[in-house]
């Protein structure tokens, strides 16, 4: 039996399916590891009006109109564009950010792009980071995974949340109560409907004969409505701040598009679900970076509203007192082309970024990865992380995701193990 | 990852699949041989160079230059490939020439008989030289004269000498495991049992499985007729089955389909056909703004908008006209296949129908003559027409005014009539998927070959495609093999959309001539054009067409694609594909892309086995049944409610691929935001949250919570960001059910205890609230006697001995302050007298003040003679009593009244055992067994786990409440809430007058003075309506409510 199979065998690929496999990690009440918070700047962003610029090339086609009139800049040894609201985002920040350029998506799909840079591998079947730590490190949390929209697959291993409308969860995390203190159910009755409840979903489960997907559905059920949960969403909903503090969407029309950031927003509830111990990861999501006309426009926008948004999401948990576990990882689905088309758009390019925010890392504060002058990816030696074209490779999504689970603690996971990425030089982005 | 259904593979295999292989050693002639296809290969790269060269805009062409000198290109890899594999020595493992047991044919001749075949009739459309696969390790020969075969068993035995797990390789790839070409063998088929076989002969290891597709189901169970009845019933008529239609079943599975197929009609079909066609379009994006009011082509449009805001100001822009446009509008494509499911119409007609579905306020902006029932209803849609759409002409006159948007002076003369074509051209679906001056119609190519050929291009392949390829700026669709291995199909189909622009109107240039990008037309760089006047599609793309066919006629393109669409083959087996998720709930199952992935086996399988049902589905959709109506989708859904991936119901083995494989079947899903309010709404008779605008001044198309502020809370969809819907019940989500089942539970028992005649109770037929369930003696009167001469009423019956419990409750106590007047109720003793009439006991009253009593102080007071219970709601006054010896008895209540209104005060007595009683037990079981049908679709009998575990419940609350002096009427303060607005339809078919305020806007809140009017009072003296109320809450947050 070969290696791959002894694995399948160790992990079990039963269609009893991870909702049942956990380890027994820490209770809720009891985490203090790290927090992940995932942006998926989705459509596309351009890498070479953020994080790895691009002036431009004699004889070439115009990559960047900001290159005409300004130059790159740099903030403690990472370059960026003078572009957007960049250069209060890099100098503010630049301690806490490691750059990876030079990715390579290998692909202009937007479905692949987005696959391959969140769940690591261009195949479906792989779930994205943020569900693979949620599962690790909180199973029995009410919401471990919060998802704002975008790319969520769990691979099986958890569920996700979409949180919306905060009003509403405080309403929900008191089903009975209504008007402040007025009950739907006397006290006695609703705890003895709760109580008899419990005992049936229990009941239930123990069925014989429960197909996969029954059996499935009847744990989240038993698990959603367990005493932790439901004191978990008390304790988040208290946490809420009045609607008239909750920060609101903005949006921006041009060129017959329109944008609408709500990623402060996605921002404020997720740090709240940390701080109230309900959640550990999530993915934020702001869409519309796929500027095939009015690139500068568009981008700019939407570029100032992610980092500006990621400024709102690092001050707000540094106020809750949690920026010092926070992991945040920005990325897309790729980049955009070196050269603008002819309504002044971008089109698909398959060099993209990420950035890898914490505070007080060593590894933090400059940049890897490396690509020319035209916007091409250059191969990278995994262990100097030097430019090497002889040693080197070219950095993939799967390198940062395997360098990810590394770091963050997933590396011997039984559940990453049932996602095992092959030929994966393993690259030191953090030491 | 979707199983392939190609027939025609154009795809080219993966390249980390099929991926360069190690040379190995040569001797003098390979050498030559190599020189010679090295050389050869050169030269067609030189070739092909000078022909980029040729095409490519002067200002990349230093680029493309440096990018050649240093990237790999794929088409010379491919070459340099051939030629190392012509100069490899013989393998090591020479096809070993084995006999089959089974016949005693040598692999030689099963292959030339079994093998050959499918090479020929598959294989060879993309591994051939030239073809889509020319580049993998597999490239056949066409042909099946001996050479060829010899060749072709030939380039097969290399591949498994020199691919380590070869034979697994190729069986996986053929079920379409990372296989562009997608499935072509299904497991089980004959076809793949040869490829097993022969592999075998040759040597080679190939485990035969365990579970096939054919046996999958052999250790299934299938849930009965009845509850597949009754879930097809939710999904399709948002309600349980009636008894006729349960009747049915005893007619067989005749009967069965019959019932399942005379559900698909009425409103809730018709909002199951709108959300299943939106789970996939998304087209409901739009459903606010899709046409943009200041656009010229639509003048009706603009006209009307120009004179609404000249009106309104910017508020016209909510008001119901505008809404309902949009809506008929966006609507058009849903509404269409709708159009086509309920009327019988063969599925063709979505691409293939010459009119558009539109409701009134857009047939109005059409210009077109289509009469309907009702010109004021949003939701009546019916086949219209584009009548006036014209186009710019200089004989059109506008102006554009900041404040009050386009004025239409005059549309001009060139008004044109739009080809339609079904689906694709309405501007709801070119509008959702747009296109750009470089994307050129080829996302809207992608999404029509997805939903209606079941291909998805962008997934075709994990394609690690060459850097250099994705940077290749010359042309690189028409000439780099990395990217035409797609768009070689895909750029035709987009060129077909040639006549509709980036936002999906008609011709929009300038004289309706074409929809081409004008910086195409007129480079601003002043650099030469491909375009010719006259052109419709661009020059630098493939013409428009179809699988090899051009379009012959470019201002019907749309319409000769629609058509060629429904002639493929694959249109029924996309149809399948199209709606399994509406009646599943998940999509179909795909093959896995990786063998190292978790449960590999179990996903190929459950792969496999779907798609064998949906060829068997395809098949019978496309015949039509017994060859009548081919492609009508009732039947294919009837089809997929009784297939086994449906009725799965239990598994009697542990087999874990089996398991694996049957991960998502069965029909026990969680119900959706839409379905869980149709089957609240028709279990129950109440809506949460539903509201009741003013339909003359508002246009609301989701009226419930549900649909409208839980939605995406609650796993739904908004088309836009979120686009799947969520499967798993989480916290939050279980939270929104309990929600529900709270502020509905204790409103629908007000509705049906006390506001309802019995006969029209959908739930709580038997129940009255007036009786406590532990009555030995009890009656309810109407007192008539006034203080100066008393009533007594009286009750007899059989009584055990032992403690008892008497309730004297007030039923309508009132008062009212402004007149300071109510009814009131006194009573002066109670006797209790044997069968023969002999005295056993009498109570005076007021004696009880100096003993144990329970009474609510707020609402009555010892008097000097007797009790008197005030005008409140919730006046009982209960004592206990000692019954000596079993018998007979009669109890006489002497009590008196002040009337008011035209009620006469009532009183309830009842005398109650220490427990429910046997004959109460068993009506109580009877209602919580009838409740669990209604509700959850269980069968239970009264001595079922369920309903003792629900009656326990039921005693339990009934018992805490019963030792309480409060809590006598359902609805209270501040526990025990009724909230008057959860539905403001609440009241209809109560009241003629419904109590809703409104605003000018159309907005409407209940009036809470007339709804409590209109309620009155209600008493629950014994509990029991309470009790039902917690107990309905109970089943309305049970797992089996909230799934399907």
């Amino acid at each position: 039996m070969n290696r791959r199979r002894a694995l399948k065998a160790l992990v079990g690929g039963t269609a009893a399916g991870w909702g049942a496999f956990h380890l027994p990690l820490a209770h809720a009440d009891d985490y203090t590891g790290k927090l992940f918070v995932f942006v998926q700047a989705d459509g596309g962003w351009d890498p070479t009006s953020f994080c790895d610029p691009k002036t431009n090339v004699p004889g070439e086609p115009v990559i960047n109109h900001w290159a005409e009139r300004g130059t790159t800049q740099e903030a403690g040894g990472i370059r960026y564009a003078p572009f957007a609201d960049n250069a209060a985002f890099f100098r503010k920040y630049h301690r806490r950010m490691l750059v990876i350029n030079g990715v390579d998506a290998q692909t202009n799909s937007h479905t692949v792009g987005v696959t391959h840079n969140w769940s690591g591998r261009n195949a479906e079947g792989f779930p994205t980071m943020t569900a693979l730590l949620a599962a690790h490190h909180s199973p029995d949390m009410p919401l471990n995974y919060l998802n704002f929209g975008g790319f969520s697959a769990t691979g099986g291993v958890t569920r996700f949340t979409r949180l919306a409308d905060a009003g509403r969860i405080r309403a929900l995390a008191y089903a009975n109560r209504v008007h402040g203190n007025e009950e739907l159910l006397r006290p006695s009755e609703w705890s003895t409907l709760q109580r008899y409840r419990a005992r049936r979903i229990t009941r239930l489960n123990e069925a014989p004969g429960l197909l996969p997907r029954p059996a499935r559905n009847r744990r989240h059920y038993q698990s959603a409505l367990s005493p932790a949960s439901t004191e978990g969403l008390k304790r988040y909903a208290e946490a809420l701040p009045p609607d008239d503090q909750l920060e609101q969407n903005v949006q921006y029309a041009y060129d017959g598009d329109t944008f609408h950031n709500g990623l402060r927003r996605q921002a404020q509830l997720s740090v709240l679900a940390f701080k109230t111990g309900i959640a550990v990861s999530a993915d934020l999501f702001l869409s519309g970076f796929d500027t095939h006309r009015s690139n500068d426009a568009k981008q700019g926008w939407l570029l100032g509203a992610l980092t500006g948004s990621v400024d709102y999401l690092w001050e707000y948990a540094e106020r809750h007192g949690i920026a010092d576990r926070l992991v945040v990882v920005i990325g897309s689905d790729f980049g955009r082309t070196n050269h603008y088309n002819a309504e002044d758009g971008k089109d698909h390019w398959p060099i993209g970024s990420f950035v890898v925010m914490e505070k007080n890392q060593p590894w933090t504060g400059r940049t890897i990865g490396e690509t020319d002058d035209l916007h091409f990816a250059q191969k990278i030696n995994p262990t100097t992380l030097e430019r090497d074209d002889t040693q080197g490779t070219i950095i993939y999504p799967k390198h940062v995701h395997r360098a990810l689970r590394s770091y963050l603690g997933l590396e011997d996971s039984p559940l990453a193990a049932a996602f095992p990425f092959h030929n994966t030089e393993d690259f030191r982005f953090f030491g | 990852m979707r199983a392939w259904w190609w027939r025609r593979c154009f795809v080219a295999a993966v390249a980390t699949a099929f991926g360069i292989c190690p040379a190995a050693q040569a001797d003098d002639a390979t050498q030559r041989g190599e020189r010679a296809a090295s050389e050869q290969a050169a030269e067609e790269i030189r070739a092909a160079q000078a022909a980029k060269a040729a095409f490519h805009p002067s200002h990349l062409r230093s680029s493309v230059a440096t990018m050649s000198a240093t990237r790999v290109n794929p088409a010379a890899t491919s070459h340099v490939w051939q030629a190392r594999k012509a100069a490899r020595p013989p393998p090591a493992i020479i096809p070993r020439i084995a006999f089959s047991e089974a016949t005693g044919e040598s692999s030689e001749t099963y292959f030339d008989e079994h093998i050959d075949g499918i090479i020929q009739g598959q294989c060879i459309a993309c591994h051939v030289d030239g073809g889509a696969s020319a580049n993998t390790r597999i490239v056949f020969v066409a042909g099946s004269d001996a050479s060829s075969r010899r060749s072709n068993r030939q380039t097969l035995a290399d591949f498994l000498s020199l691919v380590e797990g070869g034979a697994e390789l190729l069986l996986n790839k053929v079920q379409g495991v990372s296989h562009g070409g997608g499935v072509q063998l299904q497991a089980g088929s004959s076809g793949f049992e040869h490829m097993r076989t022969w592999l075998g002969l040759v040597g080679e290891e190939a485990i035969a499985p365990g579970v096939t597709p054919e046996t999958l189901f052999d250790s299934v169970r299938m849930v009965s007729h009845e509850r597949t009845l009754r879930r097809a019933a939710l999904l399709f008529a948002g309600r349980n089955p009636t008894a006729e239609e349960l009747r049915t079943l005893a007619e067989g599975t005749v009967g069965v389909r019959r019932a399942i197929r005379d559900l698909m009609q009425g409103p809730a079909f018709h909002e199951f056909l709108i959300r299943a066609g939106n789970d996939r379009l998304f087209t409901d994006r739009h459903i606010r703004s899709v046409l943009d009011p200041n656009s010229e082509y639509f003048v009706r449009l603009a006209q009307l908008m120009r004179k609404g805001r000249v009106r309104y100001g910017d508020d016209f822009y909510g008001s119901k006209w505008f809404r309902a446009v949009q809506f008929g509008v966006a609507r058009a494509p849903l509404e269409l296949i709708a159009h086509v499911v309920e009327n019988d119409l063969p599925y063709t007609e979505i691409l293939t129908a010459d009119y558009i579905m539109a409701n009134p306020f857009a047939a109005e902006i059409y210009d077109a003559p289509t009469e309907f029932l009702d010109d004021d209803d949003p939701f009546e849609f019916q086949p219209s027409a584009i009548v006036g759409y014209y186009g710019k002409h200089e004989s059109k006159i506008t102006r554009f005014n900041q404040r009050y948007g386009l004025h239409v002076i005059s549309p001009g003369t060139l008004r044109m009539d739009i080809p339609l074509a079904g689906v694709l051209n309405t501007n709801v679906f070119l509008h959702r998927y747009p296109s750009t001056a470089t994307n050129r119609n080829r996302a809207r190519a992608r999404w029509t070959y997805y939903h209606f050929l079941g291909v998805d291009v962008e997934k075709s392949a994990s394609r690690t495609t060459d850097p250099a390829a994705l940077a290749d700026t010359n042309n690189p669709t028409m000439h780099n093999s990395a990217c035409t291995v797609c768009h070689a199909a895909l750029d035709p189909v987009a060129g077909a959309f040639q006549n509709y622009g980036n936002e999906g109107y008609y011709r929009e240039n300038y004289g309706g001539t074409d929809s081409l990008d004008e910086f195409y037309k007129e480079p601003p760089d002043g650099s030469e054009t491909l375009y010719v006047e006259g052109d419709t599609w661009y020059r630098d793309m493939r013409v428009p067409g179809f699988e090899g066919a051009v379009a012959p006629d470019a201002d019907y393109s749309l319409q000769w694609l629609a058509s060629r669409i429904t002639e493929d083959e694959r249109f029924a087996e996309a149809a399948v594909r199209f709606w399994w998720p509406a009646v599943m709930g998940t999509e179909m199952a795909e093959a896995p892309e990786d063998p190292g992935d978790v449960g590999f086996a179990g996903r190929l399988l459950a792969a496999n086995a779907q798609a064998l049902e949906m060829t068997r589905l395809a098949e019978r959709f496309r015949q039509g049944i017994g060859s009548k109506h081919p492609y009508n989708v009732k039947n294919l859904l009837t089809d997929l409610v009784l297939s086994k991936w449906f009725r799965a119901g239990a598994v009697t083995d542990d087999d874990p691929t089996r398991r694996e494989a049957l991960r998502n079947a069965g029909a026990e899903r969680l119900l959706t935001p839409e379905e869980l309010t149709r089957k609240t709404a028709a279990v129950t008779g109440v809506e949460w949250g539903r509201i009741r605008p003013n339909t003359n001044l508002r246009f609301v198309h989701n009226s419930s919570h549900l649909e409208r502020d839980y939605h995406l809370l609650y796993g739904g969809i908004d088309s836009a960001g979120v686009t799947e819907r969520a499967p798993d019940m989480t916290a939050l989500m279980a939270s929104v059910a309990q929600r529900q089942a709270l502020e509905l539970s204790r409103m629908i028992v007000l509705k049906e205890l006390y506001l309802l005649p019995r006969a029209e109770r959908r739930l709580f037929g038997s129940v009255d609230v007036r009786r406590s369930p532990a009555a030995e003696l009890g009656r309810v009167s109407s007192v008539r006697g006034l203080r100066d001469s008393p009533q007594t009423l009286a009750v007899s019956g059989a009584m055990k001995r032992g403690a008892k419990t008497v309730t004297l409750a007030f039923l309508n106590g009132t008062w009212d302050g402004e007149q300071r007047k109510g009814r009131h109720l006194w009573v002066d003793r109670i006797a209790l007298k044997d069968s023969a009439g002999a005295l056993v006991a009498n109570v005076e009253l007021e004696e009880l003040s100096n003993y144990t009593t329970s009474h609510n102080g707020n609402c009555g007071h010892f008097t000097d003679n007797g009790y008197q219970f005030h005008g409140c709601e919730g006046a009982l006054l209960r004592f206990p009593v000692t019954i000596a010896a079993d018998g007979d008895y009669r109890l006489e209540v002497v009590a008196w009244g002040e009337r008011f209104g035209d009620q006469l005060p009532r009183l309830a007595v009842s005398v109650d055992g220490d427990r429910i009683s046997a004959r109460q037990a068993s009506r109580i079981k009877v209602q919580l067994a009838a409740l669990h049908w209604h509700l959850l679709g269980e069968q239970v009998g009264t001595d079922s786990a369920d309903v003792k575990e629900a009656y326990a419940l039921f005693t339990d609350v009934w018992r805490q409440h019963y030792d309480l002096t409060s809590g006598s009427r359902l609805c209270d303060w501040p526990a025990g809430r009724c909230l008057l607005n959860v539905d403001q339809a609440f009241f209809e078919g109560i009241v003629e007058e419904q109590p809703l305020k409104g605003n000018a806007q159309g907005w409407r809140w209940v009036d809470w003075r007339q709804a409590e009017e209109i309620i009155g009072a209600t008493p629950d003296p014994f509990h029991v309506a309470q009790s039902w109320a917690v107990v309905l809450a109970f089943l309305m947050t049970d797992y089996r409510y909230l799934h399907l």
